[in-house]
């Protein structure tokens, strides 16, 4: 899972009635673009390591801006 | 306080292949009650002995089950350098019990909500003896002492 900085990071909610939790990717730690990631989570504004599983979502920079 | 002052045990890691029995077999032998699952040098998740007993021992899952098919991703974890505050809020937000220490992208420690409720008690404790003294022998802290004559 690759991630530059300023991508948002999508952990999606484990169980039912669970939201998605969302944050922006501010370091990249790992070799290659990989994790860890350093995360500001958008829900609390704190930040932490985040080793991302297969089931998180990188939403790239370029993807959410307008056409 | 930096989290890298409180002694931690080095965690016991097992790869993703592990399976579920010699997972088990592997905190009892260590007496943890959590793995670090890493793939080589990168963590890919932790599994507890909770997660034994609801996602495998609850389903009726065989014992030869891989270990990263019941583990918890998407692991968040604290830089050996944050601060205490910076832990309790990370077990706070992410309703987590562990949280692993990472230095230099590798994983030095396990930081559990156990460990940090005990070392913050032991800090509460030793402010509570000075105000325990206080109370018990009020007196005693109302005179200043006579200055000493030097020479």
């Amino acid at each position: 899972m690759k991630a530059h900085m300023g991508d948002q990071v999508v952990v999606r909610g484990r169980r039912i009635g669970e939201p998605d939790r969302k944050g922006e990717v501010l370091e990249v730690r790992g070799p290659d673009s990989s994790g860890p990631f350093l995360v500001r989570w958008d829900d609390s504004g704190h930040t932490t390591l985040l080793f991302p599983g297969t089931d998180a979502v990188i939403e790239h920079l370029e993807e959410k801006e307008p056409a | 306080m930096k989290i890298e002052d409180i002694t931690m045990r080095p965690p016991v890691t097992a790869s993703p292949a592990t399976t579920v029995s010699e997972a088990a077999r592997l905190m009892a032998a260590h007496a943890v009650g959590s793995l670090v699952i890493a793939e080589g040098e990168q963590l890919v998740g932790i599994v507890t002995d909770r997660d034994l007993v609801l996602r495998v021992l609850a389903r009726n899952l065989p014992s030869d089950t891989r270990v990263d098919d019941v583990m918890s991703m998407n692991v968040i974890a604290l830089d050996a350098g944050a601060d205490v505050r910076d832990a309790l809020r990370a077990f706070s937000l992410h309703a987590v019990r562990r949280l692993p220490i990472v230095d230099h992208g590798r994983v030095t420690g396990l930081l559990s909500l156990d460990d940090l409720v005990v070392v913050l008690s032991n800090q509460l404790g030793d402010v509570t003896q000075g105000l325990a003294a206080q109370l018990l022998f009020p007196h005693a802290f109302d005179e200043p002492s006579p200055p000493t004559i030097v020479g």
